[in-house]
């Protein structure tokens, strides 16, 4: 599925859209601690996480992650949204909590 | 859903818990490694999933009210989390699963999420009590002992009769502010003060102090280490969950020389029409 397509599903918001919103999604990866992404995120996962501080982008960089969703209405701050841009990766957002977001992402992909 | 079928749907093992544990219902669940946002958003009743397997994980379980804690991808507790899940009483499981896959297989079968923070719960008993104090001395760096300040005022609290809802919001600020000592601080001293209509934490740290308090105040805003992150801690939540859980809370700071926190709790209900 594409990263367009699972955006409408899951009623997300666009927070930075700057990037390949055809990628297509290999699956989900649900942490808030930084190295367990850098560790095991695998390449084209949607990251989900809480966390808004412009290292994420760098790891979703290195992962050549398909894009990152926050959860809990989390805005990123003005320094990732920077980089995000600069770098081509696509910022997600939602108001639901981790599990219930995963939840909704892992029986959509799984279809 | 009961313990027992969350337990078989994620081929988990029970590392702490009996038989009894594991009949208990379980209403909802949540999955984070961010214990401020666990602070924030969690509800009782609740199971907690988390990759963090620290003594934090437990204690903030506890002060949440979950009914048991799920680590991740196999990871196991420290020695002394398994000893703080024993003595408060909350079960422990151990998944393969990852977190991704654990919350999918619990969402798919009906476990729904935890909704944002609600201020019905916000409301407070009438009860009536001599007035009490208790201090605490919180020792900055010391993340072995973190947490112990807070979960005391909890127990304190409990004796007393106090009722959870208020409890649950004095535990979260003690907590927070705790830890903002333990990261930040030197020392600090934490009193604890009961009276029939009000409980107040006032908290006065030998410290670096806040040059920009409004900038401190915002929600996401953290000076917080990569070390700080990774306990969970530092996603500069913990001054704006003290403001959200507090009835009122004044902070003042002097550069260099430490900061001051005044939390109250009202415990009479409000009265009609009022704010």
């Amino acid at each position: 599925m594409k990263l367009r397509d699972l955006t409408g599903q899951l009623s997300l918001n666009i927070l930075q859209a700057q990037g390949d919103l055809d990628v297509s999604v290999s699956g989900g990866y649900t942490s808030d601690l930084l190295s367990d992404v850098m560790a095991y995120g695998k390449e084209k996962n949607v990251w989900i996480t809480c966390q808004t501080h412009e290292n994420i982008v760098a790891i979703a960089k290195l992962k050549n992650l398909a894009g990152i969703i926050l959860v809990n209405s989390r805005k990123p701050d003005q320094a990732t949204m920077q980089k995000a841009r600069e770098e081509n990766v696509v910022i997600l957002g939602t108001s639901e909590p981790a599990f219930a977001v995963t939840g909704a992402l892992y029986n959509l992909l799984k279809k | 859903m009961k313990l027992k079928e969350i337990q078989r749907l994620l081929q988990a093992d029970l590392v702490w818990g009996t038989e009894e544990h594991l009949e208990k219902e379980i209403e909802a669940a949540c999955g984070s490694d961010l214990m401020s946002d666990v602070l924030a958003f969690g509800r009782p009743g609740q199971i907690l999933l988390t990759g963090l397997t620290n003594a934090q994980s437990v204690r903030t379980a506890d002060i949440i009210g979950a009914k048991a804690l799920v680590y991740v991808r196999g990871k196991r507790p420290e020695q002394e989390c398994l000893e703080q899940a024993a003595v408060k009483g909350i079960p422990v499981l151990s998944t393969p699963r990852m977190m991704y896959e654990a919350c999918g297989i619990l969402y798919s079968h009906g476990l729904p999420g935890v909704s944002p923070l609600q201020d019905t719960e916000r409301q407070a008993d009438v009860y009536g009590k001599d007035a009490f104090s208790h201090s605490f001395e919180i020792t900055g760096r010391n993340f072995s002992r973190a947490g112990n300040a807070s979960t005391t005022v909890k127990d304190i609290l409990e004796d007393i009769g106090i009722s959870p809802a208020v409890i649950r919001r004095v535990a979260i600020a003690a907590y927070e502010a705790e830890m903002n000592v333990v990261m930040y601080a030197e020392r600090a001293e934490m009193t604890l003060l009961l009276t029939p209509n009000l409980i107040y934490l006032r908290l006065r740290d030998k410290g670096p102090g806040i040059p920009d308090i409004e900038l401190a105040m915002r929600e996401g805003y953290s000076t917080a280490t990569p070390e700080m992150r990774e306990m969970g801690f530092g996603a500069g939540m913990g001054l704006p969950n003290i403001r959200r859980n507090a009835d009122r809370f004044e902070i003042s700071a002097e550069v260099g020389k430490g900061t001051n926190l005044d939390i109250y709790f009202d415990l009479l209900p409000k009265q009609e029409g009022g704010a």
